[in-house]
């Protein structure tokens, strides 16, 4: 048998480390009865990045030019298979959402996927703050009643054109697409980039999908906070959009801290570079519990039922 | 492999085409491969021929909005779809859109990180038929399908001044719902406000004509940017919106409205956009139809619930 899952998400949203940190529980066989089934398979570049985790070094980020597809046979329960692992550079997510197409090869991964697990990092989140709700704010900090404006500027309402005559910058015009990759992949919102790969894996699938929706450098926010109410928070109309489509969609939101902490910064990295990897890793399901590091796979692997 | 960001030609077996009536889309470098590539869409707005795929497959409202360029009909659509990037809205979810990119594009000079010290809209400048997608689920998870026209805003002056209706907007004897938008600037401009009630009375007068509007399809008459009027510009407003409604049922529409709405006031949270959904949402008995030209097919994949490639 064998089981496809597509690691998503844009670029250094985790996906390199959790997959170490799996692949690392797996061959100490303390991935929840996941274990490695043969011990011939391609295994080089997972295991290089396993040794970086091991090693309490940050994650190398995966681009393009070293993006592989990784094969890993598994065993679990008596059941064998083979879990496929198309790809892993965020560079990838990105092209499809600014060039609105992806490999063939991929979209064939795609519609054979068991499972998807989509990352997102927990601080990098373009919310799309806007002009009105910024000014707003500094009212209210100010304790204004109107809201702080540029004297002797008319406001141009609604709709920009050449009656409007304001000394506003120029905005895009009609559908025509921005040429520059990075600037375009910039604008947009964090929760419509993930709403986007959610509903193009669903058109590809033949079948609902299920997701495992990964909150990465869980760490970093506080220990109370739940990954649900992280989710509604601050990707509200993703929330929504997997509430409206569970038919579509079955998914659960994890926190996760691959790495257990910010290795980046050198005192935190003395402080746990001798701990156990998998000790150190913290994964939550979406109601704050503590669960094992292959928890979501299983469940997008169906492996709890 | 190629360098990003320069534009180069797609391989032979790719199987995007350009949208019929406008410029192909800039090609970007992506990752090199044998095997070629699948497009995805959703960063414009849909085609007849694409909306058409969509109704037919899941059902949809086909909304007409209809008003003079700047009246506010790309702010309006936008809006709403904002609403739902902070929370539930007026008792809906979203539940996802064929034209996702395309309203995030439009709502990017809206934001901080455009850089603009004003929010701004884009024109609409296509002059075929183009589609905003929305798709929304109320609380009992009952989806509704929102197919909103973005049409350029000078194919309503022509009606307005004696063009077909159904030369200019072949898609208004298909619309399910029908707004009309009057704009608030010009209604608190004394010297033009005459004529802007003038130019939506014809507008109403083709729309009842052969060729123009079912009559059975409910007609909103939509003030937009209710903020910038006073009370005075309000009463005013109101004793001729109301002749307005008067001359629409005489003419034959069997259910009008009158609403106003401020989508984006300069600085405040919006007003009425509530009401412009429910509008929308609010179920019809009748079929959708749509009849689209016939457009090349794009190859791209459709998402709102796993509709394949056309």
């Amino acid at each position: 048998m064998s089981s496809g899952v597509v690691l998503a998400g844009l670029s250094e949203t985790g996906k390199t480390s959790y997959l170490a940190l799996l692949y690392h529980a797996i061959v100490e066989e303390r991935a929840g009865g996941i274990r490695l089934g043969r011990f011939d398979d391609d295994r080089e570049q997972i295991t290089e990045i396993s040794d970086v985790l091991l090693a309490s070094n940050v994650a190398v980020h995966t681009t393009m030019d070293d993006e592989q597809e990784i094969t890993l046979s598994l065993t679990c329960e008596g059941a064998d298979f083979a879990l496929h692992i198309p790809d892993l550079s965020g560079e990838t997510w990105e092209h499809a959402l600014v060039d609105r197409r992806w490999p063939r090869a991929l979209d064939r991964d795609i519609a054979g996927a068991t499972g998807f697990m989509v990352f997102v990092h927990c601080k990098e989140i373009n919310d799309g703050l806007t002009i009105v709700d910024a000014k707003q704010a500094v009212a209210a900090i100010l304790g204004e009643d109107d809201p702080p404006n540029d004297e002797g500027v008319d406001e141009p309402h609604e709709e920009q054109g050449e009656a409007s005559g304001a000394a506003a910058p120029e905005a895009d015009t009609g559908d025509e697409r921005d040429a520059d990759d990075e600037e375009k992949h910039c604008k947009q919102l964090t929760q419509v980039s993930l709403i986007e790969l959610i509903q193009f894996f669903a058109a590809v699938s033949p079948r609902p999908i299920r997701l495992s929706l990964m909150i990465s450098a869980w760490d970093l926010e506080p220990s109370d906070l739940k990954p649900k109410r992280w989710l509604s928070k601050n990707a509200p109309m993703l929330a929504q959009f997997l509430e409206a489509n569970t038919g579509e969609v079955e998914a659960i939101v994890w926190g996760v801290s691959a790495q257990g902490a910010d290795l980046s910064d050198p005192q935190v990295r003395e402080k746990y570079k001798d701990m156990d990897p998998i000790e150190r890793a913290r994964v939550h399901a979406a109601d704050g519990t503590e669960v094992g590091v292959a928890a979501p796979l299983r469940w997008v692997l169906r492996l709890d039922q | 492999m190629s360098d990003p960001g320069v534009p180069v030609e797609p391989p032979d077996d790719v199987v995007e085409a350009p949208q019929a009536g406008e410029p192909a889309p800039e090609v970007v470098a992506a990752p090199a491969s044998d095997e070629g590539w699948v497009g995805l869409g959703g960063a414009q707005s849909l085609t007849w021929e694409e909306a058409d795929f969509v109704a037919a497959r899941h059902g949809a409202t086909i909304v007409l909005v209809a008003g003079n360029q700047e009246s506010g009909k790309t702010t309006l659509l936008l809006q709403l779809w904002a609403q739902f990037l902070r929370g539930s809205f007026a008792g809906y979810r979203f539940a996802g859109s064929e034209t996702l990119d395309a309203f995030d594009d439009r709502h990017y000079p809206c934001r901080v990180d455009s850089g603009n010290r004003y929010p701004l809209t884009e024109h609409t400048t296509d002059t075929d038929t183009r589609f905003l997608h929305l798709c929304v689920a109320d609380a009992t998870g009952k989806r509704q399908a929102l197919l909103m026209t973005d049409l350029w805003g000078d194919l309503f002056k022509d009606i307005a001044i004696g063009a077909k209706v159904a030369e200019r907007v072949p898609v208004a004897s298909k619309a399910d719902k029908t707004m009309v938008i009057i704009d608030g600037e010009d209604i608190v401009d004394h010297t033009r406000r005459e004529a802007a009630l003038r130019n939506a009375k014809l507008l109403i007068g083709a729309f009842a004509s052969e060729g123009g509007l079912r009559l059975d399809a409910p007609l909103m008459l939509l003030l937009s940017k209710s903020d910038v009027l006073n009370a005075d510009d309000k009463d005013w407003y109101e004793a001729k919106v109301t002749n307005l409604v008067e001359f629409a049922e005489a003419s034959g529409f069997t259910a009008v409205e009158k609403h106003r709405v401020a989508a984006r006031p300069p600085d405040a949270d919006p007003e009425g956009l509530e009401g412009v959904l429910e509008w929308m949402c609010a179920r019809e008995e009748r079929l959708p139809v749509i009849e689209p030209e016939r457009t090349p097919r794009s190859g791209r994949v459709f998402t709102t619930g796993r509709m394949g490639v056309w």
